[in-house]
C-alpha cells in the first residue's frame, strides 16, 4: 500500500524551513539595526 | 546579543517553545496512531491546522491592534499590528501551500473551491493589498491609519466571504476539521498539543517581531 | 448640507464628460474581448450571463472608482473641502450616492449592448433585476469610496485600488452573481433570498464601516 510519506515530508520541511528562515531573517535585521545604532553613537 | 535572548519573557519563551515543538513532533509521528486510508498524509494535519488557526488569530490580532490604534493614536499598535499582519500572512501562505498537498493524495486534485479554503485564499489576496498599500501609501503616520482600516475591513469581511462560499458550491463541503472531534482519543490529543504549541510560537513570534519594529521606530525618531 | 455636497459631485462629475466616455468606451471593448472569448453559442451565453454581467460592472467600476477623489487630488481641493466645517460621515455619504448613480449611469448605457451582442432573450420581469442591480451597486461603490480613499494619495494607485476593491467584495459578487441567476433564469424566490439577504448585509456592514472610518480615511 502506498503510505503518502513524500508528500508528508515535503509539507513538514515546508513549514519548518520558512519558519526557521523566518528566525533568521529577523536576526540579520536585528544585526543591521544594531550597526546603524552602533554608527549613531 | 538578539533581542530572543536579552529580555527574561521572550528567552523563557523561546526555550519552551522549542522543547514543545521536539515533544510535539516526536508524540505526531510516534506516538499517534496511523488512520489507515490516509497513512502518514494525515500527519500533515497536525501542523497544517495550528497553522491555520494561529494565521486566522493573527489577522484578528491584526484587527484589535486597528481599534486600539484608533483609541489610543500611539504609533505602538500599528507596529503590532503590522508584526501580526506579517506573520499571519506568513502563516496563512504556509496554510495554503501544505493544504493542496494533503488534498492530492486524498481528494485527488490540489485544488477545490471549498469554503475554509477559499477564505484563506481570500484573506491571503486583501493582506497582499494590504502590504502594497504599506509600500506605495507615502507617508508613515498617514500609512498607519489606513492600514488600521483596512485591518479592520478585512476581518469583517470574513463570516461574509465564508458563508458565501459555502452556499456558492454547496457540493465541496468535505473538510475535514470538523471532524476532527470524533477521532480517537490518541489522535485528538497529540492534535490539541499541537494546537497549544504552535499557539505559543505565534506569541513568541509577534512579540520578537514587535520588539524589533520598535527598535527601529526608536532608531528613525532618533535620527530626526 | 449633504444635498449641497451631493449637488456639488454630481455637478463636477457630470460636467466631467470625459469619464463616463471613457468608462462606456472601456466597457464595451471588454465586452467585445467576452463575446469573442466565448463560442457565440447562444445557450451557453445565457448560462453565463449573470457572471459576464457583474464581470463587466467590476471592471468599469474599478475605472470609475479610481476617479472618484480624483478631481479632488488634481486640484489639490481635498484640504479646502476638509477645513469646511462638515460632518466626514456626511461626505461619504454624499460620494456613495454620487458614485452609485455614475455607475448606474454606465450600467444603463451597457445593458443594451450586452443584450445586443451576447445575443440574449429578454428577462420576464425587470422590477427584481433592477432592485438587484442597485443593491450591488450600494455594495460595490461604499467598499470603492473606502478603498478609493485609501489608494487615493499612493503611488501606483491606478494598480492598488483594483487589488484592495476585488477581494474585499468577493462575497458581494458571488451573491450578485447568484441572485441575478435566481432571478434571470426565472427560478423560484425561496432558492435566492438568501442571497439577497446576504447583499443586504454586506450593504449595510460596508456602509456603516464607512460612516465611521471615513473620518479616518480623509483626516490630514
Amino acid at each position: 500500500m502506498y503510505s503518502y510519506l513524500s508528500y508528508c515530508i515535503a509539507a513538514y520541511l515546508i513549514v519548518f524551513i520558512s519558519l526557521i528562515a523566518w528566525f533568521i531573517h529577523q536576526f540579520n535585521i536585528e544585526k543591521k539595526l544594531n550597526n546603524i545604532s552602533k554608527i549613531k553613537e | 546579543m538578539s533581542f530572543l535572548f536579552q529580555e527574561r519573557f521572550l528567552r523563557i519563551l523561546f526555550i519552551i517553545s522549542i522543547i514543545l515543538m521536539v515533544v510535539n513532533l516526536y508524540a505526531i509521528f510516534f506516538i499517534a496512531p496511523m488512520v489507515p486510508e490516509q497513512h502518514y498524509a494525515q500527519k500533515i494535519f497536525y501542523i497544517h491546522v495550528p497553522i491555520a488557526w494561529s494565521g486566522f488569530l493573527s489577522y484578528f490580532i491584526v484587527m484589535v491592534a486597528g481599534i486600539m490604534f484608533f483609541i489610543k493614536k500611539d504609533s505602538y499598535w500599528d507596529r503590532v499590528g503590522l508584526a501580526a499582519a506579517e506573520i499571519g500572512t506568513l502563516f496563512v501562505a504556509l496554510v495554503l501551500i501544505t493544504g493542496p498537498i494533503w488534498a492530492t493524495p486524498i481528494w485527488g486534485k490540489p485544488w477545490i473551491w471549498e469554503p475554509r479554503l477559499t477564505t484563506t485564499l481570500i484573506l491571503f489576496l486583501i493582506y497582499m493589498g494590504y502590504f502594497m498599500l504599506r509600500k506605495f501609501g507615502g507617508h508613515p503616520e498617514r500609512v498607519a491609519r489606513y492600514a488600521a482600516v483596512l485591518g479592520i475591513l478585512a476581518f469583517l469581511d470574513v463570516p461574509l466571504i465564508f458563508y458565501s462560499v459555502k452556499f456558492w458550491a454547496p457540493q465541496f463541503q468535505l473538510h475535514p476539521q470538523s471532524e476532527m472531534g470524533q477521532q480517537p482519543d490518541g489522535i485528538l490529543r497529540v492534535f490539541l498539543f499541537s494546537m497549544f504549541t504552535f499557539t505559543i510560537l505565534y506569541i513568541l513570534m509577534l512579540r520578537f517581531r514587535v520588539k524589533i519594529l520598535n527598535f527601529h521606530y526608536k532608531l528613525k525618531t532618533n535620527n530626526v | 448640507m449633504f444635498l449641497t455636497l451631493l449637488k456639488k459631485e454630481l455637478f463636477v462629475e457630470l460636467r466631467n464628460k470625459e469619464v463616463i466616455l471613457s468608462m462606456l468606451a472601456f466597457g464595451l471593448t471588454v465586452l467585445l474581448i467576452f463575446s469573442f472569448s466565448l463560442s457565440g453559442n447562444p445557450k451557453i451565453n445565457h448560462e453565463m450571463a449573470p457572471g459576464l454581467f457583474w464581470s463587466l460592472v467590476v471592471l468599469s467600476s474599478s475605472l470609475g472608482l479610481h476617479r472618484l477623489f480624483g478631481q479632488e487630488k488634481d486640484f489639490d481641493a481635498f484640504a479646502s473641502l476638509l477645513s469646511a466645517p462638515i460632518d466626514r460621515g456626511t461626505l461619504f455619504l454624499a460620494k456613495w450616492m454620487s458614485g452609485i448613480l455614475f455607475l448606474s449611469i454606465i450600467e444603463i448605457l451597457v445593458v443594451l449592448p450586452f443584450f445586443l451582442f451576447l445575443g440574449l432573450s429578454q428577462p420576464m420581469s425587470y422590477l427584481p433585476g433592477i432592485g438587484i442591480v442597485l443593491l450591488g451597486n450600494l455594495g460595490i461603490v461604499a467598499v470603492g469610496v473606502i478603498v478609493s480613499g485609501l489608494a487615493m494619495r499612493a503611488k501606483m494607485s491606478a494598480v492598488l485600488l483594483p487589488v484592495l476593491l476585488f477581494p474585499l467584495i468577493t462575497p458581494l459578487l458571488i451573491a450578485c452573481v447568484k441572485a441575478t441567476t435566481g432571478w434571470y433564469h426565472q427560478l423560484m424566490f425561496n432558492y435566492w433570498q438568501f442571497w439577497v439577504l446576504i447583499m443586504a448585509t454586506y450593504v449595510v456592514i460596508f456602509g456603516l464601516a464607512g460612516y465611521v472610518f471615513f473620518d479616518h480615511i480623509t483626516e490630514e
